[in-house]
């Protein structure tokens, strides 16, 4: 019965990894005795990109440089929901775990150092207002194409912060100064294009606003604060695990020398004056728009923005013979994004030795299969690479790319003579 | 230690990642790129049309012609005096003491005029560069004064200091003076002679030396005149009885767009008009207007009576105050006086015209007194006058549009425009490249529809639509221009159309490209 279990487990849960958990290796390895590591100094780092409209075709060359190919292009948008979504991330984080023998009078009570630097961009899009950036206007004569919906927001970040754990069950929090590089955000209120059934109007409600920080500034546009969190229980005799996970609470106040600007702008074309052409001017190489309206404001401010924070759960059991099942859920605190839900089957040997297997679906992306090997040596060091979407390194139609590694030294302290 | 080594290395190694080249995709884009309303007015500049009191319009080009030589009397060659002024002693030295005068000189200087003799000049540029060298021991004043060169009245006077020379070498004092409103009075002592101006010198010991001054005989001063760029603005004498040749032609091929093929020149005018506003008698004489079609390889002579015989211009009268009445001599010449039809039939691409005009043929007879204003020298000029009446059965215009298109991420590969026209002909448009490669051909704009009096009463509307290939879309960027050949064909030939200022084609040109979108 445990077996049939497993093995519907691995077939039907959903899963994806939350970044920056602590695997499930350090908690089946979990000190009980809080008292083996002078200290543990893990090294991670992660990308995603992911949507759910947009496969590898088109992100291959948005990310690494090419040409899209207009067929590509044109079976995206073919394929596309109502509303497109699409992330990417990259980042590296860096914790040291210290090995204090005790904190504040408690054996299991630790501090850990988290070092982190990240960016990220994501970006929400209807299908009309994606097909007309990406393959024209020609399929929209006559028509009137909306994209009061479209935003985009990007940010590049540093952190470093201090924080509190149990060595037991790495249960802890820490508060970390955050350095705000660089920040994009765009917004779109009601605008559209629209396009005459002649083709001899086109007319652009323009609608919206753009923060961006400062380009000129050497260093850090922006300081603010972040608060990360993990809850490990244990259960089953610390054969199972519950673990919550929260990540990038907080915001970054960016400078001054950031500007907002906002647009509501209405522009009609109707091509140049030909009156002016016979006179003085060639046909491609000037011309004058009819400004309806044009309303451009631009101003230097100063601006509370929040991170991207998100929070997952994880439910993990280990059976008999180093099987073992989890699954769990990790919501990004966005509009339009759904949760993503994630499963998947993990096998452990005696040697050290583990690999897993999942599935998910939601978030920025769609379904998912995901693998992941682990070495785990209590004497020495921690070694995993994975990735929660496994077919997107051979399949160029698939819609995420996701991968981690994760590198950890292991100081055990000498034993007392 | 080494595990730590290796740790950092695999984390180096395993983070490490970096974009090399930009991101591009092909759009298609349906865009208007030109609009209007194009009248003869836009097609023919103002310059080579009009609208006449009927409303009927009239190609006109109008050409003056650059004052007959006469230019040449407005500049003043660049003129040196140089003149060497001694001590009347001989020995010493001879102590003088301060504000003693040691030379004085009246002078009369002959200046060259270009072979023109004048009594009085007014300028309005120019610069008079002088220069003193002073071969004394002893500090100087030097008073040079330039009678014959006033301003207001009053007579240019240059007053320098020199120093003592050194070791034989001269002292040098050097100025410039405008010559801008400056009157020079070249009449000489007896106000009857040309060219000769009047001034004095008196050099005298420094008045602000201190003693006696060492001055030796023979000692001398030497002052250097230039005039530099002088220009005329008004000059009064005897012009002499110099013949000006002039040689202008008239291009009639580039803004004028005269069209190609047969007009009905019947009521075509040409006149050549002079204004003869200088003081002197002339005789004028036209040797040569001559229409020439390059393409064809023909000329045509314009032939009318006594076009070509020689015509005598009474002088102009000075009125004071810088006005002037001049009398005009006028050709008109039309199809009742002259081969016009002939002439302009032969659909000429510039016009040649050739004359001479020979000044004072009877000599000196105003006694020194000719004259004339920088402002208000003899002009010609040539009216050609062509109403726009005409039946045809194909006539050819043809233009040159520039397409200027320097990026490589637009290709063009369709063009619509559609068009509504009120012309009274009906045109079938060719577009080529400039190498003669055919972009589109056989491109139809009915005529509008007009009453029996040849008015308008129903636009012609149609849509042209062109696909261009990627080909043609290179050899026009190549190019960087099409040509568009129009051949016009007139209803119920011969029965002649007239064309108006009410006359008009809206157009709308309307592109299908490919436009390569770029992101970096």
């Amino acid at each position: 019965m445990k077996r049939i279990l497993f093995l519907l487990s691995f077939l039907c849960t959903l899963s994806a990894a939350a970044q920056n958990q602590v695997p499930v290796l350090w908690l089946l390895n979990s000190d009980t005795t809080a008292s083996r590591y002078a200290g543990i100094l893990d090294v991670q780092a992660n990308f995603n990109i992911g949507s759910n409209f947009l496969d590898r075709t088109v992100m291959d060359p948005m990310l690494f440089g090419g040409t899209i190919e207009r067929a590509d292009l044109e079976r995206v948008v073919s394929k596309m929901p109502s509303y497109g979504k699409g992330r990417g991330e990259f980042g590296i984080t860096a914790n040291y775990y210290g090995g204090l023998d005790s904190l504040f009078g408690r054996k299991d009570w630790g501090l850990y150092l988290h070092g982190e630097a990240w960016s990220e961009a994501d970006l929400g899009i209807n299908k009309d207002a994606f097909a007309l950036a990406s393959l024209g206007n020609v399929n929209y004569v006559g028509q009137r194409v909306d994209f009061s919906s479209t935003n985009y927001h990007s940010q590049s970040l540093r952190a470093l912060g201090v924080g509190w754990y149990n060595k037991k069950t790495y249960t802890g929090v820490s508060l970390s100064m955050v350095s705000g590089m660089n920040y994009r955000e765009f917004s779109s209120g009601s605008s559209s294009f629209y396009t005459s059934l002649m083709a001899d109007t086109l007319e652009l409600v323009y609608r919206g606003t753009y923060y961006a920080s400062s380009n000129k500034q050497v260093g850090a546009n922006g300081v603010g604060f972040s608060l990360d969190a993990q809850y490990n229980v244990p259960f089953a005799k610390d054969k199972g695990w519950f673990s919550v996970n929260l990540r990038h609470l907080g915001a970054v106040a960016w400078n001054g020398q950031s500007t907002m600007t906002q647009f509501d702008s209405t522009l009609t074309w109707t091509g140049v004056n030909l009156n002016h052409l016979l006179q003085t001017d060639s046909i491609l190489n000037g011309g004058s728009l009819n400004t309806d309206s044009l309303s451009l404001h631009k101003h230097y401010q100063s601006s509370w923005k929040p991170l991207s924070p998100s929070v997952s759960f994880r439910l993990f059991r280990e059976y008999n013979a180093g099987k073992s099942i989890y699954y769990g859920i990790q919501y990004w605190i966005y509009d339009n994004v759904i949760p993503q839900l994630h499963a998947g089957a993990m096998k452990r040997w005696e040697n050290g030795w583990a690999i897993s297997s999942q599935v998910g679906y939601g978030g920025f992306g769609k379904l998912k299969w995901g693998m992941e090997v682990q070495y785990f040596n209590p004497n020495g060091f921690y070694f995993s690479v994975g990735t929660t979407q496994l077919p997107g390194y051979f399949f160029t139609h698939t819609h995420e790319v996701q991968g981690q590694v994760r590198l950890t030294y292991l100081i055990n302290k000498r034993k007392k003579e | 230690m080494r595990r730590i080594g290796l740790f950092l290395f695999l984390s180096v190694l395993l983070f490490s990642c970096k974009k090399e080249d930009h991101t591009s995709w092909t759009t298609s884009w349906a865009a208007p790129v030109a609009h209007g309303r194009i009248t003869l007015e836009d097609l023919i500049p103002s310059e080579y049309g009009y609208t006449d009191a009927n409303g009927l319009w009239h190609l006109r080009i109008q050409k003056e012609l650059s004052a007959l030589g006469f230019d040449t009397l407005l500049s003043l060659p660049d003129t040196t005096i140089s003149r060497k002024f001694v001590v009347p002693l001989t020995g010493g030295p001879f102590n003088v003491p301060p504000n003693a005068n040691i030379i004085t000189s009246n002078e009369v200087t002959e200046i060259n005029m270009n072979g023109v003799g004048l009594r009085e000049v007014y300028l309005k540029g120019g610069t008079l560069m002088y220069e003193v060298k002073s071969y004394v021991g002893a500090s100087l004043q030097c008073i040079y004064t330039i009678d014959g060169l006033t301003y207001n009245g009053d007579p240019v006077v240059l007053n320098i200091d020199t120093q003592p020379e050194l070791a034989f070498t001269p002292d040098v004092q050097t100025g410039t003076v405008s010559l801008v409103g400056m009157h020079m009075d070249l009449s000489g002592t007896s106000g009857l002679d040309y060219n000769k101006l009047i001034s004095h010198i008196v050099v005298k010991t420094s008045p602000d030396a201190t003693g006696t001054q060492p001055i030796y005989g023979q000692d001398s001063i030497r002052i250097n005149l230039s005039f530099v760029d002088p220009v005329v603005d008004y000059a009064r004498g005897y012009f002499g009885n110099e013949t000006y040749e002039f040689n202008e032609q008239i291009d009639l091929s580039g803004a004028a767009h005269l069209p190609q093929g047969s007009l009905d020149l019947s009521s075509a005018e040409f006149d050549v008009d002079i204004h003869h506003t200088i003081g002197v008698d002339a005789k004028m004489q036209w040797t040569n207007l001559q229409a020439s079609n390059t393409a064809a390889n023909t000329f045509v002579g314009m032939m009318s009576g006594d076009l070509y015989l020689p015509k005598m211009m009474t002088r102009a009268l000075d009125l004071g105050s810088g006005e002037v009445w001049g009398a005009h001599y006028q050709n008109q010449l039309n199809e009742s006086n002259s081969n016009i039809t002939q002439f302009l039939g032969s659909l000429p691409d510039y016009l040649v015209i050739q004359g001479d005009l020979q000044i004072n043929p009877l000599g000196n007879v105003s006694d020194g007194n000719d004259f004339f204003y920088g402002d208000h020298l003899t002009k010609a000029t040539v009216n050609l006058d062509i109403p726009l009446r005409f039946a045809t059965s194909g006539l050819n215009f043809t233009d040159t549009l520039a397409v200027s298109v320097t990026t490589d991420q637009v290709q063009v590969n369709a063009l619509t425009v559609p068009i509504t026209s009120t012309f009274p002909v009906e045109m079938t448009l060719q577009l080529l490249t400039e190498g003669g490669d055919v972009i589109a051909s056989n491109l139809v704009i009915p005529a509008a529809t007009v009453d029996a009096n040849g008015d308008v009463i129903q636009a012609a509307e149609t849509v042209l639509h062109l696909n261009l290939t990627n080909d043609q879309w290179q050899s026009i960027k190549q190019a960087h221009r099409l040509i568009l050949q129009a051949n016009v064909l007139t209803p119920n030939y011969p029965t002649p159309i007239y064309f108006t200022a009410a006359n008009y084609i809206d157009v709308k040109i309307i592109v299908g490209a490919d436009i390569t979108a770029t992101l970096h």
